[in-house]
């Protein structure tokens, strides 16, 4: 194609990390300044991207050569639907994260600022990247910053969570470098599309590439072996970057549908056998263990695990009988609005009762209806109640497993069942048993994102047909070979 | 620490000084750039450092001027990255055209040492001040 | 081929002593070494027989481009030891807090986040 097409959104990661020197510089002198430099940013980020997306809908793809330097030498950045849908997802969450930030941070809000505009920039960073190098640097950028904010209330929680996170982290990463290794010593060259054209499918190796990059982004989508440091890590961090947890991993589960879709041809089935009993695992064990949490945080770190049990679940149908991928992207787009929604009315109970344990938010603040409202009608979607987004999307994956294995869907309907018992659990104890008398006003930077994310989950629920869209489009660009072509300038 | 230790530091610093400087300004020719060679200027910070009490260095270089240079050499880079993308020059050509200067490599080596020598004195300084 | 089997070695007791010692110190050693051997790993894949470092002088790039050792993996090996240096120096500050609030440096002592 003979027409540049400019794409703004890579302009947004440039803007964030501008934000995040600036917030250093400027918050040594005068420290109010620092949410407002994020909340401008994280919706000049939004507008951009925005933009990013009508330009996409028209083209199916748009590129950029970084300096000039054509495609097999130089970095590409390449939006396509997958990357743009989950884009547009993420800026729009993270500009509602710094806005409820505004009220909850209140003290080292200068440190705060700096390393939630350096988290937004590695997880766009992540989902804008066209070649194995820039995965892995903005992978490091994400997770160096997810470290500081793990640790950030320095107290023995904190402090724990943040030096187990990062051990296990780095090791993981290590393994992401290994198999990036692996790649360049079969194929001699980075660029995604490129390692699509030299790779063949007759190696042996591909198997042990494939689940070494499973391993490590499996850890950062918190993957059931790899489960361990969530509940911790969004224990350790303040809460809104709960949301911004729950974004990470979906740039991991990203990570793996695009090493999937446009790098890999594995003809292995077991992969996908695998794929699946991980899957079935991830949701069964998150669901399980939340059960027994009394920390709202665990709570829904748990919860957030097994919502991507069931993306995956969908994903490994679709690798191995071919439909499927529809649901999986439907459910992606479900989870991080409700999962998002759910750590922001969690943020309001924490912000109002200084603690995160059930027990003692029952006893401290009564809160206004409309977060108990909110609250259920996020733990409704999660469920799969019909007239919410999560209906539409699981009822999409009951289907698919009827069709394959009816056993799965057995097992989707218990983990849905599990699900409402802890939902109800939080609920009961945190609205239902309140024995206050101290009234709280919820803070509007904080509500205004809360309404339009239920706003969000009904509107899908009712006309789920908006959503399905979005996935057609999105699955029927997703063969490689308009990305191959649209990176090599055909 | 001792006599001999403290003298020797203050003798060695500049001329370690001098060699991280050497392979910054090199880095479009030789091995090295903008990473060796901001480490090698921390490490002669961190020699001065950890001879000396770090109040005394502290006087001497005052740290808050640290995190300035820091994040004002990151807005630098930053620059250079947009210029880049804005212009999409063939960075062949403009090399070519510079010869032995670098072209846009000698700003982002440049930039790039005072960034990774600041961070890691900043680093060094607060761990040894526990 | 010694390149290969050394880093695998690397590979191995990095691991082993990221796992096995309980001391927080000796894992972020662990650490390190393991991602020595991946580097070293990463490095080996480009060489050449026979090669020569990848310098540009103005001179000759075309007659000797040939015989160039890879620089590509030594710009991802460079990006990758300095963010193991930056990982590294942020986890000796957070050993440091942690030394502080437990008194101990003991894994297997730090248990105060259950289930």
């Amino acid at each position: 194609m003979g027409d540049k097409i400019e794409m703004f959104s890579f302009y947004a990661i440039l803007i964030l990390l501008a934000s995040a020197f600036a917030t250093a510089v400027i918050g040594i002198k005068r420290e109010g300044v620092a949410p407002y430099i994020a909340i401008a940013s994280t919706f000049t980020a939004l507008v951009l991207t925005l933009l990013t997306l009508r330009d996409v809908i028209a083209n199916r793809i748009v590129t950029m050569q970084i300096g000039g330097w054509l495609a097999p030498y130089g970095i590409t950045v390449v939006m396509d639907p997958l990357s743009i849908v989950i884009t547009s997802i993420v800026a729009t969450i993270g500009f509602f994260a710094a806005l409820v930030s505004f009220r909850f941070v209140e003290e080292r809000k200068v440190e705060y600022y700096t390393l939630f505009s350096l988290i937004m920039v590695g997880i766009l960073g992540v989902l804008h990247a066209g070649d194995m190098f820039n995965l892995f640097v903005f992978i490091e950028i994400l997770s160096i910053a997810s470290y500081s904010l793990v640790a950030y209330h320095r107290d023995k929680i904190s402090i724990e969570a943040s030096i187990k996170y990062l051990i296990m982290s780095s090791f993981a990463t290590g393994l992401i470098l290994l198999s990036i290794a692996f790649i360049y010593g079969l194929t001699g060259t980075l660029n995604m599309a490129d390692i699509a054209l030299k790779l063949g499918t007759e190696s042996g190796l591909l198997p042990i590439i494939f689940g070494l990059l499973l391993t490590g982004f499996g850890f950062k989508a918190a993957l059931v072996p790899f489960h361990a440091w969530k509940p911790d890590a969004v224990m350790g961090a303040p809460a809104p970057i709960g949301a911004i947890f729950v974004l990470a991993s979906l740039a991991g589960v990203y990570a793996i549908f695009r090493m999937f879709f446009t790098v890999f041809f594995i003809t292995n089935i077991s992969v996908y056998y695998l794929i699946i009993g991980l899957s079935v695992a991830t949701m069964i064990v998150g669901a399980i263990l939340a059960l027994q949490q009394t920390d709202i945080l665990r709570l829904l770190a748990y919860a957030s695990i097994s919502q991507v049990g069931y993306i995956f679940l969908a994903f490994g149908i679709g690798a191995l009988h071919g439909f499927g991928y529809t649901a999986a992207i439907f459910h992606l787009i479900n989870v991080a609005i409700f999962d998002s929604l759910l750590f922001f009315c969690a943020a309001v109970l924490i912000h109002g009762a200084g603690s995160s344990d059930m027990h003692k938010i029952s006893q401290s603040v009564r809160f206004s209806p409309i977060l108990g409202y909110s609250f259920m009608i996020g733990m409704l979607a999660a469920v799969g109640v019909p007239l919410l987004n999560g209906f539409a999307s699981k009822w999409i994956i009951y289907i698919t497993t009827l069709y394959v294995q009816p056993l799965l869907t057995i097992i989707a309907l218990l983990v849905s069942v599990l699900t409402l018992a802890y939902g109800v659990k939080a609920f009961y104890i945190m609205f239902l048993t309140n024995s206050s008398k101290k009234r709280m006003r919820i803070p509007i930077t904080m509500l205004v994102p809360i309404l339009i994310l239920v706003a969000a989950c009904v509107f899908l629920g009712i006309y789920p047909q908006l959503g399905v869209q979005i996935s057609e489009f999105v699955v029927k660009n997703l063969a490689n070979i308009f990305y191959i072509g649209k990176v090599f300038g055909i | 620490m001792d006599t001999i230790v403290k003298t020797t530091a203050r003798i060695m610093f500049p001329f370690i000084l001098m060699y991280g400087i050497y392979i910054t300004l090199h880095g479009h020719l030789t091995p090295g750039g903008g990473f060796p060679g901001g480490v090698i200027i921390a490490t002669g910070f961190a020699l001065l450092i950890i001879a000396h009490k770090e109040s005394r260095v502290e006087h001497t270089f005052r740290q808050i001027s640290f995190i300035d240079a820091k994040s004002i050499a990151g807005f630098g880079i930053l620059l250079l990255i947009m210029f880049g993308i804005f212009f999409r020059l063939n960075i062949i050509q403009v090399e070519k055209s510079l010869g032995i200067l670098g072209g846009l490599t000698l700003p982002s080596n440049i930039f790039g040492t005072i960034m990774v020598a600041t961070t890691l004195v900043i680093i060094v300084y607060s761990i040894i001040k526990e | 081929m010694l390149a290969y089997i050394a880093s695998m070695l690397l590979l191995i007791i990095g691991a082993y002593t990221l796992v096995m010692k309980d001391n927080l110190i000796k894992k972020i050693m662990g650490l390190s070494v393991f991602s020595s051997g991946i580097h070293i790993f990463l490095i080996s894949l480009g060489y050449r027989a026979g090669g020569i470092p990848p310098l540009l002088t103005n001179l000759n790039f075309n007659q000797i481009s040939a015989i160039m050792v890879d620089p590509l993996p030594q710009a991802l090996v460079l990006t990758s030891i300095v963010i193991n240096l930056s990982i590294t120096a942020f986890a000796m500050a957070i050993i440091v807090d942690v030394y502080r609030e437990f008194g101990t440096l003991n894994i297997k002592k730090l248990k105060s986040l259950r289930g």
